[in-house]
């Protein structure tokens, strides 16, 4: 027994694909933040100690007992062989024989940098005649905690309202236009194209029009605060993301609005093309 | 298509059904079984030959299937068995967009018009002819403007057709079915609802596109249209094509 074909099956699968995009990307953006907060909490309190002198592994533990004696740190372990020999066959990709390194005067250890500043360390080595470079690593990139949990869900708004448009538009698409052009015999891309350049034309003012509202509202209730803030001030907190979603939302409620009015046409069209 | 000239009878006298035999079949019907999307059948078994400039009229009464035939003719509903031959090819094999341009060779004359209600009645006519030239030539345009002069619809050529009565709504149908001089022309009760002035154009409208070696197939439930036409009978009953009694 053949299934009997469900009509409109395009739009429930853009439903479906668009609401799991959009899932997706709030989910998504929300692990990377969290991801991005644990790294830059772990990389925050990283601290390696380049032991100078005196040249021994002896200073080595000496530096790192000192170093596990102060508030603050959480750990220090002086770096074996093995473990710098692990350490460059994962930068390097090649086997590395621990036996063949020269020796390592480095110490691993992890800190509360507001407890155990660059200062206090080097003032307790030196108090055990050690000395010694600290090298912290490089900060991670600015804002990236803060701007991925939210550009994830940015993104899963803007796949919604997209999908809002989409599926208006192909409900507003007139049947008759495609249908007449069916039983002409016009070809249907052409029909089709008619219905996603009037579809792109609505939907770019329609994006224009809610763009420029938004930033008038938005303008409108930060002025009529009861301390205003200034225009530099507006500039300055409107974040590269949310500028280009402001900038891109015409645009994107155009190719919104043209895939829903090609939508709505097909369906008219393909009724009338084949009645049986 | 230019309007025949006014009271034009030797038109309606003219050879229509009687083309010569060597002539190739503008519709040939074979065994045709069909039936809407998700239905049973309501076409069993159908032959018919139409020649280029011959006329048919199917008789029949409401559910016969006169509607669902015409829909074979113009490619629209493909046979479940049988064979379509419309302008010599297939419609069944036919990828579909050889199949959308044969269309655009038959004018059909629907019982309800499916008209875009922002179009003008001359963009309406017109838009057959939009389909090979979206920029009317003089020539064009002066056909379209003819039709509408010959069949009373000058008036409102520029008024949107929402706002015409239902007759004229008819002719807007009739009217855009001819204008570009199509190879096959179907008309589904083409002379319901019009008055007697609009029923003689009518009938000299398709004499006269029979006269121009069109093939032309009438569906009605009207059997006086048989004498107004030198055409073949044929009854449609339950599905069924065969000869009308004299």
């Amino acid at each position: 027994m053949s299934r009997a074909p469900i009509p409109g099956a395009g739009v429930f699968i853009a439903v479906a694909l668009l609401t799991l995009a959009a899932l997706a990307a709030a989910l998504t953006g929300e692990t990377l933040g969290a991801h991005a907060r644990a790294d830059a909490a772990r990389t925050a309190g990283a601290l390696t100690v380049r032991v100078r002198t005196p040249d021994t592994e002896a200073a080595v533990e000496t530096a790192a007992a000192a170093l596990r004696a102060l508030p603050g740190v959480r750990f220090a372990a002086p770096v074996t062989r093995q473990r710098a020999a692990r350490l460059l066959e994962q930068a390097g990709g090649g086997p590395v024989d621990p036996d063949t390194l020269p020796p390592v005067r480095l110490i691993e250890a992890g800190r509360d940098p507001a407890l155990a500043t660059d200062g206090a360390i080097g003032q307790a080595l030196l108090e055990r005649g050690v000395r010694a470079d600290l090298i912290s690593p490089p900060p991670a990139p600015a804002g990236t905690a803060a701007l991925a949990g939210p550009a994830g869900f940015a993104g899963a708004a803007v796949l919604l309202v997209a999908l809002a448009l989409l599926l208006r538009s192909a409900s507003l698409a007139a049947p008759a236009p495609a249908a007449i052009g069916a039983d002409l015999g016009a070809p249907r891309a052409r029909v089709l194209a008619a219905y996603g350049r009037t579809g792109a034309e609505f939907g770019f003012t329609a994006g224009l029009l809610g763009t420029l509202a938004t930033v008038a509202g938005a303008a409108g209730v930060l002025t009529g605060l009861p301390m205003p803030v200034s225009l530099a001030d507006m500039v300055a907190r409107i974040s590269s993301m949310e500028a280009a979603i402001v900038l891109l939302a015409p645009l994107l409620a155009a190719g919104a609005a043209a895939v829903g009015a090609r939508w709505g046409a097909a369906d008219a069209y393909d009724r009338a093309d084949r009645l049986g | 298509m230019t309007p025949p000239p006014a009271a034009d009878e030797d038109s309606l006298r003219a050879p229509a059904a009687a083309p010569p035999e060597s002539a190739r079949a503008a519709i040939v019907l074979a065994g045709v079984t069909a039936g809407w999307r998700g239905q049973p059948p309501v076409l069993n078994d159908i032959d018919l030959r139409l020649t280029p400039g011959g006329t048919a009229i199917v008789h029949g009464g409401p559910g016969a299937g006169k509607s669902a035939l015409l829909h074979v003719l113009r490619g629209a509903l493909l046979p479940r068995a049988g064979r379509a031959l419309l302008l010599g090819s297939d419609v069944a094999t036919l990828p579909a967009q050889v199949r959308r341009a044969l269309k655009q060779r038959i004018g059909y004359i629907a019982q309800t018009p499916l008209l875009d209600a922002d179009d003008t009645t001359f963009d309406a006519v017109a838009a057959p002819l939009r389909l090979t030239a979206p920029t009317l030539n003089a020539r064009m345009a002066g056909d379209v403007v003819d039709l509408l002069a010959y069949l009373g619809l000058s008036d409102v050529a520029g008024q949107p057709v929402a706002a015409l009565t239902g007759t004229q709504q008819r002719l807007v149908g009739v009217a855009r079915a001819f204008i570009a001089q199509p190879d096959i022309v179907l008309a589904d009760e083409p002379l319901a609802g019009l008055g007697p002035d609009g029923v003689a154009r009518v009938l000299r409208l398709l004499s006269e596109i029979a006269r121009q070696r069109a093939a032309v197939a009438i569906a009605t439930q009207t059997p006086e249209l048989f004498a107004a036409l030198p055409a073949a009978r044929l009854r449609l009953d339950r599905g069924r094509l065969s000869e009308a009694p004299a």
